[in-house]
């Protein structure tokens, strides 16, 4: 069995924009471009960027809630995109999703018991008495108690809820699952219990994780590597600990500035990253994020760079022509 | 000194009909000149409640059904109907969360701001479109002649908060009210705005409460802060003293339970259970049943918030608690 799970080859999801009475098509987001990932067995691959990078899409894309402009997805040993019929239905109980807002992701008509049966019934596995006997062990899994199978999702909390999309998700004991956003519609107490829930889980089931986020501090805690996205693009990839010793990419490093942090009182921040996010509609030429770089060259507007290996780790990757530590050594 | 906001054993009732609820239990604090007050909380503590009763924003079935809130001397709760319209958005602004459902999007946002500034200032035409670009210059607004004359949608949700900002500010008000202000925002936007921020206060002086679920958030822009929960004060002091020496179990629970970027933990540290519901609250301190320090008076009797002798600091901090840490 090999190491990787899930390997995407030159992935791009690109939306029609259609205007007018004919609906032409008048031109394209550019949602997700050329995205090269892999994701180990085991491991919790993080995806970091702001709203509108494209990380949602891309992990719609992945499980095929999408289906990719273009590109190739390999998903333990067969090729995802080319599956049809019942060897798709197959493949797709082992890679699960939890989405974001568990208010919208719950059918309010269904009984709790009812949303987490639903993956059996899809599949058409177990018979009625177990499948009844599974919920209530997947609702205690999750720290629910299993005599509320007959209650409503709006009888929840926001937390408990969430965790009612866990058990949904971990139903068919998937091999992958995609955590889009999954905490950051909870306070924080709440927040992380479940964060501590998706780690237990994982531990058990030996479940593989990627987990998108924005929050940088919660990327941290739960990822093993790291995948920063800006615009469409994986700007940079590296393991949790190398990332955050040494963040290479311009972006990567103003991201980290940005985030505010417990006690260290009011200062002044630093390296604030100025403009915004451009429109993938229209993205800037060569590097996407040189209109916002303090650091860029004059390849920069010109050249889009490509991911590649630091010459001092080789496991980790950045899309940049700047060096950034001989350009910090010449400004000191 | 007086300070400038003076808010006293504030009360915020909602008659519900499965009875009273009270949204926000005898809540006082004071903020001076120049100075930023953070309240902080999770979801359903009263601190958006206690800045709509600031504001008299309160509509039934709710009620402010006891307190006193002065403004420079003046007891803005006595105010009439039509004082309090002077009152709104001049003397006390106030920024809110959702810059889109906050602005008009039928009205430009030059508009918007003149309208405000006409009936406060009493400026003219001219001076008022004067007037408020200057003020969205001020807050970083690129090209801000033609964002004058644009609608809301056609900005950006940073640029968004930032029109707010300077909407609220164009009246000089005594008094900013800021309820999650960066919340909607991504964070290299929201460093932007909490830049801003800090940059004007210390250009107008301005006294300013400043709402927010971010403890990081609170650490970098507030000088005190107020924790709150199930709609009761826990905790006051120094910013500083409150991050780093909480004495309250909620307040250290809510900093343990929040991933800090350097400090990695293989399991965070939980609040066990969920806010309870507001007809569910403990009888005695609100935080009982999720307390890990419970004693039995804590069941039964309210903790009122009394002040802390701190012999090393002569900043004042209370705590509302039987068994604090």
């Amino acid at each position: 069995m090999s190491d990787i799970i899930l390997e995407a080859t030159a992935i791009k999801k690109h939306f029609p924009i259609r205007k007018g009475f004919f609906m032409r098509e008048t031109g394209q987001v550019k949602a997700v471009e050329e995205i090269n990932l892999s994701i180990r067995r085991g491991e919790t691959l993080g995806l970091v960027g702001e709203s509108g990078c494209g990380k949602s899409t891309l992990g719609r894309t992945l499980i095929r809630l999408y289906e990719p402009t273009s590109g190739s997805i390999q998903f333990d040993g067969a090729d995802f995109l080319n599956l049809k019929g019942e060897a798709l239905r197959k493949k797709r109980r082992d890679i699960q999703m939890i989405f974001q807002d568990p208010y919208a992701s719950l059918d309010t008509r269904m009984t709790i018991g009812q949303i987490v049966e639903q993956p059996f019934k899809i599949h058409g596995l177990l018979e009625k008495n177990e499948r009844e006997s599974r919920v209530k062990q997947l609702l205690e899994l999750v720290g629910l108690k299993a005599s509320h199978v007959n209650r409503y999702p709006h009888e929840f909390s926001g937390g408990q809820r969430q965790r009612i999309s866990i058990a949904r998700a971990i139903s068919l004991n998937p091999k992958l699952i995609i955590c889009d956003e999954p905490v950051s519609a909870l306070d924080v107490s709440i927040q992380a219990q479940i964060l501590n829930l998706l780690k237990d889980l994982q531990d058990r089931f030996k479940l593989t994780y990627l987990f998108i986020s924005h929050d940088l501090s919660v990327i941290e805690h739960v990822c093993d590597r790291i995948a920063v996205m800006y615009l469409g693009r994986i700007v940079e990839v590296a393991s949790r600990d190398e990332l955050f010793k040494n963040p290479s990419h311009p972006y990567t490093r103003a991201l980290m500035s940005s985030i505010p942090n417990i006690g260290q009182g009011k200062k002044k921040m630093q390296k604030i990253l100025k403009g915004e996010i451009p429109s993938p509609i229209n993205p800037p030429s060569g590097c996407a994020f040189h209109p916002r770089c303090t650091y860029k060259i004059k390849e920069c507007s010109e050249i889009n760079p490509q991911l590649k290996s630091l010459t001092t780790s080789a496991a980790h990757f950045k899309a940049c022509h700047v060096n950034l530590d001989t350009h910090l050594k010449e400004i000191l | 000194m007086k300070p400038v906001v003076q808010v006293k054993d504030l009360e915020t009732t909602f008659f519900l009909k499965s009875g009273p609820f009270r949204a926000v239990n005898r809540i006082s604090y004071e903020i001076n000149k120049g100075e930023t007050l953070g309240i902080v909380g999770e979801s359903g503590c009263g601190k958006s409640v206690t800045s709509f009763s600031l504001m008299r924003l309160i509509d039934r079935p709710g009620k402010v059904t006891h307190g006193e809130f002065n403004l420079n001397g003046e007891n803005v709760f006595g105010f009439s109907e039509s004082q309090m319209e002077n009152t709104r958005g001049g003397k006390v602004a106030m920024i809110f969360q959702e810059p889109m459902t906050a602005l008009n999007p039928v009205l430009t946002i030059g508009y918007q701001m003149d309208e405000q500034i006409q009936k406060h200032l009493k400026y003219s035409n001219k001076d008022s479109r004067d007037r408020a670009i200057e003020m969205l210059e001020l807050v970083g607004i690129p090209s801000a002649k033609e964002r004058y004359d644009s609608y809301p949608h056609h900005l950006s949700g940073g640029m968004r908060q930032r029109a707010m900002i300077a909407m609220a500010l164009s009246c000089n008000p005594q008094f900013l009210i800021a309820d999650e202000p960066t919340t909607a925002l991504d964070v290299t936007i929201q460093a932007q705005i909490l830049e801003l921020f800090q940059s004007l206060q210390e250009k107008m002086n301005m006294t300013v409460q400043f709402i927010t679920h971010d403890l990081g958030v609170i650490s970098e822009v507030s000088d005190k802060v107020l924790v709150m929960y199930g709609g009761h004060a826990c905790e006051t002091g120094s910013t500083t003293d409150i991050l780093t020496s909480p004495r309250h179990p909620y307040t250290a629970a809510l900093i343990e339970s929040r991933p800090k970027m350097g400090h990695r933990v293989s399991r965070l540290k939980t609040i066990s259970g969920s806010v309870p519901a507001p007809h569910e609250l403990p009888k005695g301190c609100p935080f009982a049943n999720r307390c890990p320090n419970v004693l039995s008076e804590c069941w039964n009797f309210k903790p009122q918030l009394l002040p802390l002798v701190v012999a090393s600091t002569t900043a004042t901090r209370s705590v509302a608690c039987f068994n604090p840490l």
